[in-house]
């Protein structure tokens, strides 16, 4: 009868939730990432770490308090994997073995783990016999009888045990296991008795997981009231469990707030209610803050209600895709509630001793606003916590970046500087708090990403470099990555359908020596170029990092130079004028002759590593070198030999090609499907017929000729003409008719299945 | 020996069974000379009760069969599970009860082989625990053209376990366009003339009905090739819109009591809120704009000629749903009227 329970609690939950007012938005949690007022910025100044963690895996907080009890013995990571685990229970012999094998202090705990293996072979028993409680949900009638008898061998064993442990820590835990096991088993009233008895006045982490079971237990016997004070004190003080108290508070009438209120033994535990309240995200929480003002003025929850009010509200003032404001488009209640907000922020700062936070969020909501000049002013001076002064800096930061204005150098610079300064002196488009990277949020949306897309779309950063670096990503994922998937989805994609030419590295080039370079340049410039040059110049920075940049760009425009053999001249004289710490030796030997087609998907694998260079291969010559000797051979004056000669360097550019095992030579990046770059295969095919017109090459090699030209051809057949599959490949023609007597011959019947495939057609 | 019934599989029974009724019902069309469409409510709560106003109103419309939502199917970590299942309260119901079962469209996004089997063994467990006889079952799903074809397998599945009448919930656009949303493989369908427009738009003047919004679904429409019965709204509600967005809706709102509260009457169906306050179980904020919707009479009346001048016909009209609170605020004869026009 009682075994239905675990999943009806939940459906219950669940349902109060949808089926009361809330339908459209019942949550409580902190939801809103995509803000230039970021709400981790209290983590740094307020110390309120267990009310603004978002939402902390339940499992991890109860690892951190094992890690105390034994006193750092054993750390995390392997305590985790003991206690959550999926195989079963092996025998506390074992299990303490195994326990002791990942200690990393040489202390003496032995008592402590025993006391720990006895409760955890328990602790696992009760958690397979609550999953063995799951209803069936196609089910009226449960049978639940068979898990009665094990409801009592496993009750008496909890109090067994807890009166045989001298350890309140492992006590409370047993305590909160029987709690549990009887409210999932319908026993409320005992649930109550247990909880009386064991956490009266406690306020240990465990107590109040055991005060989310007790809650949901008097939710059950009709207590409501009582139950939402419970679950708004789990909420506010137990971070762990906010995740399931956040499903069960109930309140929907003034009736149901008062009563809980009447429960309350303190103002702070009043505040804790209209602070649950406010944080439902579909409420607006003004009102909230106002009640939280009246009961004990100015609170760190109210601060916190306000950063959620504002998340609220700056949703409607941005387009954070096009990184622009639009208040002259909001709607009259959206302006309302903004002004509301204002004038709670004055309320604030028109009291004593008015926290610095106050001045920041009614300068931010100016601006929202568009009134840049109140923004300014109410700003005031920068607060000494950093938390504080970064979101100082970046209201000063939009304030100076203004819509679509002309930037002076001075202002150019200042914005630099602040840009800096807020992400503590390091060039990055990640969120300002790095903490949201930690938690896994997604952080499509941040400050310094809407700094970028606003200069984007400033019609007075419009030319090709400064788009370049503005796109918000790096060279090796950008310009080096063409055709890829925008990661960061900005709104103005660059160069997607640029061709990487000579043409384009040029004006780049020419684009960014152009002007005085301002500190705004130099931190977009750092995001863009900073991972690659570090792979060369770790240490570059200022007029050496400048340098790099353009030796990245010369290295680009001279490998693309060198993809025509007619350019190779260029391409050397471009090599020669960088530091040879630029020109990397790649890998892969372009002079090689191989029957078999490398393939794409497997010989070089990562195919589409872009990372340069690749260590997994043996490295041959610098491209340096290798343009040097292509240009010797390409040049060749022999009159008897250079047929020879022009066939290396067919087959150097055969190899190099994107289809070839030296493709890095000419190219940063490769795809199975998204092929780009290299493609030339007629004029290596020109190339092999210009090479067979020299008599001198023996039957060997002008087989080896052909059979390189048949494959140039086969490339070019599949781009066009499909009609004439075997009219192409005429080479291989040759190669039966008049090579068959040579080795080659013999090893590209063995070896090639497409030439197999020919001589059958 | 096998008994005849067993021989016959059950929906070769099922179609002997329609069309035995058909042509009675068509020899006996042929005799009157007038007759009024059925009438029969939908009954849409959890804790299933039936108030002495509700009775009232079943009993003056002669009301014979009840439709009764069971439980809707959603899905739970990737399981179709069934939720707020009915709870009968051992109530005597003096009606026929057809089950309705709501299945959420994404259920159909994969291919749920065992749901037909599942559903029926729950609906007969909840029969026979309350003693209830079985003829017919009604399915309510918002298929699409990535779910149809799932759908209308389970469909067909279901109708080879099960001995009873199966039937669909039809959506306006589903029956204009039968070519492109496809015909659900049923004994008969309900047209669902509600909800008609889009609940979001705070511009939106009623989006539960509307006679413009009917007309151009169904003035030109051929004769769907189903038997259609016909459901119709009787309820209203309140759409809260906080800061443009639609964040709440208030089920059967007391409209009476609006004025006891600090709202500002901006027009005769929206007011906005003044201050942040409780009402209806429901936490207004200050600024929400509230927009009462009905499904008042003359849209009722004005739709049931929109319908009958049409080229559909209907056996059968559902009101949805009964509820004490609001229906009294109709004449006591608007639904024999709907019915009498509708047939």
């Amino acid at each position: 009868m009682k075994n239905r329970y675990l999943k009806r609690l939940l459906i219950l939950f669940i349902s109060c939730s949808l089926i009361s007012s809330s339908v459209l938005g019942g949550y409580y949690g902190p939801t809103f990432r995509n803000s230039n007022f970021d709400e981790s910025l209290m983590l740094y100044d307020l110390e309120l770490n267990n009310i603004l963690d978002i939402l902390p895996e339940p499992a991890l907080s109860n690892i951190e308090e094992w890690v105390l009890f034994f006193e750092g013995k054993y750390d995390a990571k392997s305590l985790n994997s003991v206690i959550y685990r999926n195989e079963a229970f092996k025998g506390a012999n074992d299990e303490l073995e195994k326990l002791q094998s990942y200690s990393i202090l040489d202390i003496n705990l032995l008592e402590k783990e025993e006391a720990f293996i006895h409760y955890l072979g328990l602790a696992l028993h009760i958690e397979e016999h609550l999953k063995g409680l799951n209803h069936n949900p196609w089910k009226i009638k449960q049978d639940n009888a068979i898990h009665a008898g094990e409801f009592d061998v496993l009750s008496q064993r909890c109090e067994a045990m807890m009166d045989q442990s001298s350890y309140k820590f492992i006590n409370e835990r047993l305590a909160y296991q029987l709690i549990k096991l009887n409210r999932y088993h319908g026993n409320y009233d005992e649930v109550e008795r247990l909880y009386k008895l064991h956490f009266k006045n406690v306020s240990s982490f465990i107590s109040y997981w055991a005060m989310d079971q007790y809650a949901g237990a008097i939710r059950k016997l009709g207590r409501k009231a009582e139950s939402n004070y419970l679950f708004s004190k789990v909420y506010t003080y137990s971070p762990s469990r906010r995740g399931s108290a956040i499903l069960s508070i109930d309140i929907n009438s003034a009736l149901d707030m008062q009563s809980a209120i009447a429960l309350c033994r303190n103002d702070e535990e009043k505040i804790a209610l209209y602070f649950v309240r406010g944080m439902n995200s579909a409420n607006l929480a003004d009102g909230e803050i106002q009640s939280i003002y009246e009961i004990l003025g100015d609170h760190p929850l109210s601060r916190q209600l306000m950063i959620k009010a504002i998340l609220k509200v700056e949703n409607h003032y941005l387009e954070f895709d096009k990184g622009k404001r639009k208040f002259n488009y909001v709607s009259s209640s959206v302006e309302n509630y903004a002004n509301r907000l204002i004038q709670l922020n004055h309320q604030f700062i028109d009291g004593d001793n008015a926290h610095p936070f106050w001045r920041l969020s009614l300068s931010y909501l100016y601006w929202l606003k568009g009134a840049d000049d109140k923004s300014m002013e109410s700003l005031g001076d920068a607060p000494s916590q950093p938390g504080l002064l970064k979101q100082h800096q970046i209201i000063e930061l939009l304030n100076l970046l203004g819509d679509n204005k002309d930037l002076t150098i001075n202002e150019e610079n200042r914005i630099g500087s602040l840009l800096y300064a807020v992400n503590d002196n390091l060039a990055t488009i990640s969120p300002v708090f790095l903490d949201e990277i930690e938690r896994n949020t997604s952080y499509k949306n941040n400050f310094n990403l809407y700094i970028f897309r606003a200069i984007r779309s400033n019609p007075n950063f419009q030319n090709d470099y400064q788009r370049l670096i503005f796109s918000g990503k790096r060279i090796e994922k950008d310009l080096l990555r063409r055709k890829e998937q925008d990661e960061l989805q900005l709104a103005y994609t660059s160069i997607h359908d640029e061709q990487l030419t000579v043409e384009y590295i040029q004006k780049l080039l020419s684009l960014r020596n152009k002007n005085t370079k301002s500190k705004l340049i130099d931190y977009a410039e750092q995001c863009y170029f900073r991972s690659y040059v570090n792979r060369i110049w770790p240490d570059a920075s200022g007029d050496k990092f400048d340098k790099a940049i353009d030796y990245v760009l010369k290295e680009i425009e001279a490998t693309l130079w060198m993809r025509n053999p007619d350019n190779l001249d260029k391409a050397i004289s471009i090599f020669q004028s960088i530091p040879v710490d630029f020109l990397f030796p790649c890998s892969g030997n372009p002079f090689e002759f191989r029957v078999k087609e490398p393939n794409i998907h497997l010989d070089n694998f990562p195919f589409n590593d872009y990372s340069y260079p690749d260590s997994t291969l043996p490295e041959r010559y610098s491209k340096l070198v290798l343009a040097e000797k292509l240009n010797r051979l390409y040049n060749s004056k022999k009159s008897n030999g250079r047929g020879k000669d022009l066939f290396q360097v067919a087959l150097a550019y055969y190899n190099m090609s994107l289809s070839g095992n030296a493709w890095k030579y000419l190219s940063y990046f490769r795809h199975s499907n998204e092929q780009s770059g290299n493609l030339h295969w007629a004029m290596i095919d020109a190339m092999t017929r210009e090479a067979l017109k020299d008599s001198s090459l023996n039957d060997e090699e002008r087989a080896m000729a052909h059979y390189l030209g048949a494959r140039c051809q086969k490339k070019i057949f599949k781009s066009s003409d499909k009609a004439n599959f075997f009219n192409f490949r005429k080479d291989f023609n040759k190669l039966i008719s008049e090579y068959s007597h040579t080795e080659f011959y013999q090893s590209v019947v063995k070896e090639c299945a497409d030439f197999r495939l020919y001589v059958n057609k | 020996m096998k008994s005849f019934r067993s021989v016959m599989s059950s929906r070769a029974f099922k179609l002997c069974s329609i069309f035995s009724l058909l042509a009675l019902s068509m020899s006996s069309c042929k005799e009157e000379v007038h007759q009024q469409a059925e009438i029969s409510f939908y009954h849409w709560k959890q804790d299933f009760s039936l108030d002495s106003n509700e009775l009232a109103i079943l009993s003056d419309n002669k009301v014979n069969e009840l439709y009764v939502r069971f439980f809707d199917v959603t899905l739970e970590d990737g399981n179709c599970v069934p939720i707020s299942v009915i709870d009968f309260n051992k109530a005597t119901i003096p009606y026929d009860v057809i089950p309705c079962i709501y299945i959420e469209n994404r259920i159909f996004e994969g291919y749920n082989s065992d749901l037909d089997n599942k559903i029926f063994e729950l609906v007969s467990e909840i029969a026979e625990l309350n003693n209830l006889t079985i003829s017919e079952i009604q399915f309510d799903c918002d298929w699409t053209s990535s779910t149809d074809s799932n759908y209308f397998q389970f469909l067909k599945n279901f109708q080879e376990i099960s001995p009873w009448i199966v039937s669909a919930t039809l959506r306006l656009h589903q029956l204009k366009y039968p070519e492109m949303t496809g015909i659900p493989p049923v004994d008969k369908a309900v047209l669902m003339c509600y909800n008609m427009d889009d609940i979001y738009d705070l511009e939106t003047t009623n989006s539960i009905i509307s006679n413009n919004t009917l007309l151009s679904y169904v003035s030109k429409t051929p004769v769907y090739p189903l038997e259609l019965d016909l459901a119709l709204p009787a309820y209203h509600w309140g759409l809260v819109y906080r800061l443009d967005d639609l964040a709440l809706i208030v089920n059967d709102i007391e409209t009476d009591s609006i004025p006891n509260y600090p709202f500002t009457m901006l027009s005769s169906t929206k007011y906005q809120a003044d201050s942040n306050f409780y009402f209806n179980q429901t936490y207004f904020n200050r600024g929400d704009i509230l927009r009462i919707e009905y499904s008042n009479k003359e849209v009722l009346l004005e739709c049931a000629h929109t319908l009958k001048r049409s080229k559909q016909s209907f056996k059968k009209v559902i009101f949805y749903h009964i509820n004490s609170q609001y229906l009294p605020s109709y004449e006591e004869s608007l639904f024999k009227e709907i019915a009498d026009i509708i047939h």
